[in-house]
């Protein structure tokens, strides 16, 4: 559209030349037609004194001679020669000759421009001498002085109409002629060294392929240097753009293999080839909508490996990934055309299983996918029993669409999990709601710990043998207005999923270090401060310029301070736990190891670590002493103790028997209900001062 | 003035008495003699001319003399329009003022005759000449026959001519030049008479002989400043050595031709041009054609020829008729 309302060249140099021509010729002949004007009155006025001066000269003579023909042809010749309009003779001796005043002769021009006589008489004469353009006069004086008559020359404008009317015509046809001349000889140059070779160029540009790059070069032969240093400009461009194009095609091939494998890694997972998490979610999708259609069911298998970190943390990461591919081909053996496969991550798999009739078909798959384990497997030479839970959600039984069916299926793998690992579970309204609790537990204690709804309680360590306070456990407790107080049991396991354990753990730390620091300004023994602290806390980064700040500002000594890990938390990754631990003794920090028994202890990590109390787990202690196992569990970790010259303590205590057991195995350090429950900062200091009284 | 005055007196008391053409109770139609000088013979022999000729035929008629001045001749003019003269015969100082005369008589409807000199332009009724160049041609024969039989073939010849503004002075001077070429015979100069003068011609002649020493023969363009001419010859004591033609008549011509004085004359026929001018004037008024130009012959006189022709000579150049004298 745009290119059709422009104007083509031919059109616009056109326009340019008929303008400029006719401007110029205009101005040309302005100029002309002022300078003749000018000139043709110059001429007039001088013609009409050369007449004067040319009469002057013979006319005193005549006139004085009385030849009347004689200056009537002189009149004649000059009036003829210089073109004049009239001449006049006012002949004063003549007059005289008549009887007085003057005699009036002269030639005056006609109409037709012929010289005819003058005739005073004849009133059309008087008034063409009224009309002339320019008059002229002079006296003619005889030699003696005497005033002979008046020589009177008339001009008129008649030959400068005539000249300018001639001027304005030949310079219309000047002109005319010119711009036709002008015209073609421009236009055929302009279209021989211009248009055409621009013709050239734009049909040369115009036979193009379908990327719109030319096909052949501009073999230009005529044309001005520049049109020629175009040409070679635009040839230099097509061949650039052609040689551009097949570097970009390459480039071009190179980023769609890129995108190619872009395109996998996005959708497949590196380590084992598997669909990844967004192409699982394609997958599932499409398969809901065939199932919509179809009117069958789809069953969603959500498959965790048991203990996969802790094989990971032990065994190390490529230890983890060669597992990971091994359990995928196994995985992989049994998966018909209609499953689909896929790894979302760490040990996360999940299938997806189409065109069920019923959702009991997936049993079959999930008993197959664990029955895979039923053997161990060898990596690396070591053999490794590994097992998985599994969760089932089915569309659209528990759901419509993926996202819902995604989280029940997660939901049931939980149950499984709780179930004791090596399952599956179908999954049910009722996970959904324990889910929903997690949740409800999380933000609540999310908000408890900023409105200082969880508070430190203290149990107290006796020494069984001298009933003195040997030390005291801080235990934290949630005091929620809504739900009243809650078990550790019942927020711990989620503060450590979300990740609050740490911020937890230090509320836990500061409170318990302030208290302890008052209450020993205050004079009361309460020996050493035990605070159980997760491998999350102690791998955090700023955990040991942190604790170090936090023993200046409330100027605790470190003697006072006893810090226990678990023995699962210590043997998930033994080495680094080793050199953490080291760092905290050096600062004076006591270090006791909880739970023992209940875990896979080393003994010779153990004799490695920089500990110097075991706690026997309160569940070998709850039978004793009637209970055989727990009674050999119980001797055979206090003998350990003592033969790694490690303090000992039990917690748990609660009956007379168990305290004596104790001490007389040679446990003498006693935590339990026996002695004291735990109990606030109030409390304990009550206690504290009646323990004082007492020992004073 | 006094020859004028007579000739008028002389012209009225004739038409008194004369048969006019018309009614008796009609008044004579007037005519005006416009002379340009009649003190010069030749055209005082014109004036007697038309005189006897208006006489016989019963006219009234005035001759009036310019005297060879051009206000006098417009004054002449004017006078003679506005005494409503019924014709003029004019006979102008120049064939310019010829011009003027004739334009102011054509504007208030006078016929004119002009009689001699001629008119540049202008309407007039018949114009009378003599075929001067014919007549100059023929003088040029003779002096050239004259000058070759005394041997100045080689010799040149001076002109003293009328003013060449005259058309009869032009074809005078082509007439006679064109004899000396044929005869071989060159010009060695040419000088225009101003005052007409027997000085004047005196002057011309004297310088010619002084400046020409080849010059053998001096061919004056008219008759009344001969004695100038001869004066001048004889003064450079040349006389019969430098030959004298002249043109037009002297009555002492009759004499100084066949002594050899003088060489020959063109003689033109004034009283017979003045009788042709009148007979011009008389046939208009008898509503008769009239000739538009009249010309006359000239008598090519020498001393050979001049006993034949005296007759002629007397009655139609010299205006010697017996009726008249």
């Amino acid at each position: 559209m745009i290119l059709q309302r422009k104007h083509s060249l031919h059109l616009i140099l056109g326009v340019i030349i008929i303008s400029v021509v006719s401007g110029i010729m205009f101005l040309h002949a302005a100029y002309r037609y002022e300078h003749t004007k000018n000139k043709m009155i110059q001429e007039l006025k001088h013609a009409s004194k050369l007449t004067i001066e040319s009469l002057q000269k013979h006319m005193t003579d005549l006139v004085a001679s009385y030849s009347l023909h004689e200056y009537d042809k002189l009149i004649l010749n000059e009036i003829e020669v210089r073109d004049n309009f009239a001449i006049i003779l006012e002949d004063y001796k003549m007059g005289e000759v008549l009887g007085g005043g003057a005699y009036i002769s002269g030639k005056i021009r006609n109409e037709a421009w012929q010289v005819v006589d003058y005739d005073p008489a004849n009133p059309e004469h008087a008034k063409k001498l009224q009309e002339a353009y320019d008059v002229a006069k002079h006296e003619i004086v005889t030699r003696l002085g005497e005033k002979a008559g008046m020589l009177w020359v008339y001009s008129s404008d008649r030959f400068i109409k005539k000249e300018l009317r001639n001027i304005v015509t030949s310079t219309l046809v000047d002109t005319f002629f010119i711009l036709l001349f002008l015209f073609f000889v421009l236009y055929f140059a302009i279209r021989l060294y211009i248009l055409k070779p621009l013709s050239n160029i734009i049909g040369v540009l115009s036979d193009s392929d379908e990327d719109g790059i030319p096909l052949r070069q501009i073999t230009q032969t005529q044309g001005s240097k520049e049109i020629s240093a175009l040409a070679n400009t635009v040839n230099t461009m097509i061949e650039t753009i052609k040689k551009s194009r097949i570097t970009l095609t390459k480039q071009h091939q190179q980023l769609l293999s890129q995108k190619e494998v872009l395109a996998y890694q996005a959708h497949y997972d590196f380590l084992t080839g598997l669909p990844n998490r967004i192409l699982f979610n394609d997958r599932l999708e499409h398969a809901i909508e065939k199932a919509h259609v179809s009117g069958k069911k789809v069953a969603l298998l959500f498959i965790d490996l048991d203990h996969f970190k802790e094989i990971n943390d032990s065994l190390g990461h490529d230890f983890g990934d060669k597992l990971l591919q091994k359990v995928t081909a196994q995985f992989q053996g049994i998966m018909g055309a209609n499953n689909t496969l896929s790894r979302l991550g760490g040990d996360e798999f999940t299938v997806i299983l189409e065109e069920l009739q019923k959702a009991e078909e997936a049993s079959h798959v999930a008993q197959l996918l664990i029955d895979l384990f039923a053997e161990p497997l060898f990596i690396e030479e070591k053999r490794l029993y590994v097992s998985c839970s599994i969760g089932i959600s089915i569309y659209p039984d528990d759901g419509k669409d993926a996202r819902n069916l995604f989280q029940y299926a997660d939901a049931a793998m939980y149950k499984a999990k709780e179930e004791g690992r090596n399952n599956f579970q179908y999954y049910s309204a009722e996970m959904t709601e324990l889910s929903l609790q997690k949740i409800v537990v999380e933000t609540n204690l999310r908000e408890g710990l900023k409105k200082g709804e969880l508070v430190v309680y203290y149990q107290p360590q006796i020494n069984a043998k001298t009933g003195v306070v040997s030390g005291m456990e801080a235990l934290v407790r949630w005091q929620s207005p809504l739900f009243g107080l809650i078990s550790p049991a019942s927020f711990l396991p989620v503060a450590e999923a979300s990740g609050l354990i740490i911020e937890l753990d230090r509320f836990v730390m500061q409170s318990a270090l302030t208290q302890i620091a008052k209450w020993r300004k205050e004079g009361l023994d309460t020996g050493v401060l035990a605070m159980n602290l997760t491998v999350k806390q102690l791998q955090q980064k700023d955990f040991l310029s942190y604790l170090q700040t936090l023993m200046q500002e409330t100027g605790c000594d470190p003697k006072y301070l006893e810090l226990e890990v678990t023995e699962g938390q210590i043997m998930t990754r033994p080495e680094e736990a080793i050199r953490i631990l080291g760092e905290i003794n050096q600062l004076g920090i006591r270090l006791s190891v909880d739970d023992f028994g209940t875990g896979y202890s080393s003994l010779s990590y153990l004799k490695k670590l920089p500990i110097h109390k075991l706690k026997i787990d309160q569940s070998f202690i709850k039978e004793l002493p009637y209970d055989e196992e727990d009674v050999a569990i119980t001797r055979a970790v206090i003998a350990l103790a003592q033969s790694l010259n490690l303090n000992i303590i039990a917690e748990g205590v609660e009956t007379l028997e168990q305290q004596e057991f104790l001490v007389r195995n040679g446990c003498e350090h006693i935590q339990g209900y026996f002695y004291a429950k735990p109990m606030p900062a109030d409390e304990v200091e009550i206690f504290l001062k009646k323990q004082h009284r007492r020992d004073d | 003035m006094y020859r004028r005055v007579l000739v008028f007196l002389f012209c009225t008391v004739f038409s008194l008495h004369a048969n006019p053409p018309s009614s008796a109770l009609q008044q004579p139609k007037k005519i005006v003699y416009l002379v340009t000088d009649i003190r010069i013979p030749f055209w005082e022999i014109m004036a007697r001319g038309i005189s006897e000729r208006a006489f016989s035929l019963g006219y009234q008629l005035e001759v009036l003399s310019s005297d060879n001045n051009p206000k006098k001749e417009l004054e002449l003019t004017l006078k003679a329009i506005r005494e409503k003269a019924d014709a003029i015969i004019v006979s102008p100082s120049t064939s310019s003022a010829c011009v003027t005369i004739l334009k102011f008589a054509h504007k208030e409807g006078i016929p004119v005759v002009i009689s001699d000199v001629g008119t540049e332009e202008g309407e007039y009724l018949s114009y009378i000449s003599s075929q001067n160049k014919e007549g100059a041609y023929a003088i040029g024969k003779v002096l050239t026959e004259a000058m070759v039989a005394k041997g100045y073939e080689k010799a040149t010849v001076g002109i003293v001519a009328i003013p060449q503004k005259r058309r009869n002075a032009q074809e005078r001077t082509a007439g006679f030049m064109q004899a000396l070429r044929e005869a071989g015979i060159k010009g060695a100069d040419i000088k225009q008479q101003i005052t007409w003068s027997e000085e004047e011609t005196y002057g011309y002649v004297s310088e010619m002989i002084q400046k020409y020493p080849d010059l053998r023969a001096i061919w004056l363009q008219t008759s009344n400043s001969y004695k100038g001419a001869l004066r001048a010859i004889k003064d450079a004591a040349k006389t019969y050595e430098i030959l004298l033609v002249t043109f037009d008549a002297e009555p002492e011509f009759l004499t100084l031709i066949p002594q050899g004085v003088l060489v020959g004359s063109a003689m033109q026929q004034p009283y017979l041009m003045g009788e042709e001018a009148l007979d011009a004037v008389h046939r208009h008024f008898q509503n008769e054609e009239v000739a538009k130009h009249i010309a006359l012959p000239i008598l090519p006189v020498r001393a050979e020829t001049i006993k034949q022709m005296l007759p002629k000579i007397k009655r139609d150049v010299l205006g010697l008729g017996e009726e008249r004298r």
